[in-house]
């Protein structure tokens, strides 16, 4: 296995489709990872003083905020994954809590083609498809952004 | 009469005489003492300065005694602490939201210690160094503190020194 989480939590992460890029550190998260911040944890968490969340979006775990959010470091929604080139794409995931789509986790694609994800407070890993980090934890994909690659 | 008792080496049978001041010197004192006394700075030479400069003062046996217990008892609650934090790394596995990291079970029985948790989650925080943890809700729930500034929000390391500064005139760990 490629990180050091339960594989029933990912259960879609493989040897073959995933390489660990970085060691466990907590300091930041895929939300971040995914807009280039290794710096933050970006969370719309309701109270302040816990974690980052871009001033004047608000503070919901929606999909919509989430969107917003990326909005302010220049990503708009797209149709799908397709590698273009000069152009940089996130993958949001979510799962239905209590009949409620809550986003879980981001990805970011790399120049590659690939796609690389940084697993909550654990590992940075590279993996060959958007979707491979599904699973219980996370929920699909659900949503894609793009922006032009700087 | 002044006695000094170090971490590790508090001894009940020096606390018998009446109108005797203990002054703790000690990392590991508990964070009830904070409540019960000014929180001085502990200099690396406290024997070079004055009795008041380097702990708290206790004028009688009930209250070392009373301390004393909390001696004890802070050894094995920092047991439970470290159990917990394990629990919490194990439960919250990949999870990013913070929502569900700080409802994990494990992280709501560290906030379920009460004001006893705070020195030892200071403690955890500051042994994080420059990897520190998410205890910023446990402490603003456990302190009714906030001393996070707006644009430090989310940088953990910035965070967690606010908070360690914040702390240190306020409580011992």
């Amino acid at each position: 296995m490629c990180g050091s989480w339960s594989p029933s939590d990912h259960p879609h992460l493989t040897d073959f489709n995933c390489v660990k890029t970085s060691e466990q550190d907590a300091i930041y998260n895929c939300i971040a990872w995914a807009a280039g911040d290794a710096t933050r944890w970006w969370w719309p968490f309701p109270y302040r003083g816990v974690s980052y969340w871009p001033r004047g979006v608000p503070r919901k775990e929606t999909i919509d905020a989430f969107i917003a959010a990326y909005a302010t470091v220049g990503f708009h929604e797209c149709g799908d994954g397709t590698m273009e080139s000069g152009i940089e794409k996130i993958v949001i995931f979510a799962k239905t809590t209590r009949g409620i789509l809550i986003p879980t986790h981001a990805a970011r694609q790399l120049d590659s083609g690939e796609w690389t994800s940084k697993m909550g407070p654990l590992e940075d890993i590279r993996h060959t498809t958007a979707d491979a980090p599904r699973g219980p934890l996370y929920g699909e994909p659900v949503c894609y952004l793009a922006r032009l690659r700087e | 009469m002044r006695q000094t008792i170090c971490a590790g080496e508090p001894n009940p049978e020096r606390f018998n005489e009446m109108s005797t001041t203990i002054v703790v010197q000690s990392p590991m004192a508990p964070p009830s003492l904070a409540e019960w006394g000014k929180r001085w700075h502990l200099s690396e030479s406290p024997e070079q300065q004055e009795p008041e400069d380097v702990g708290w003062s206790f004028e009688t046996p009930a209250e070392v005694a009373y301390q004393y217990d909390l001696f004890e008892r802070h050894g094995v609650e920092s047991e439970e602490f470290q159990e917990l934090v394990e629990g919490w790394h194990i439960e919250r596995g990949t999870r990013s939201s913070t929502t569900e990291i700080v409802l994990c079970a494990a992280y709501q029985a560290i906030i379920g210690m009460g004001p006893r948790a705070i020195p030892l989650i200071l403690a955890q925080m500051e042994a994080e160094g420059e990897h520190p943890d998410q205890w910023f809700w446990a402490l603003q729930v456990l302190t009714k503190a906030d001393p996070v500034k707006e644009e430090d929000e989310g940088n953990f390391r910035k965070m967690a020194r606010a908070w360690l500064e914040w702390a240190r005139w306020r409580y011992v760990w």
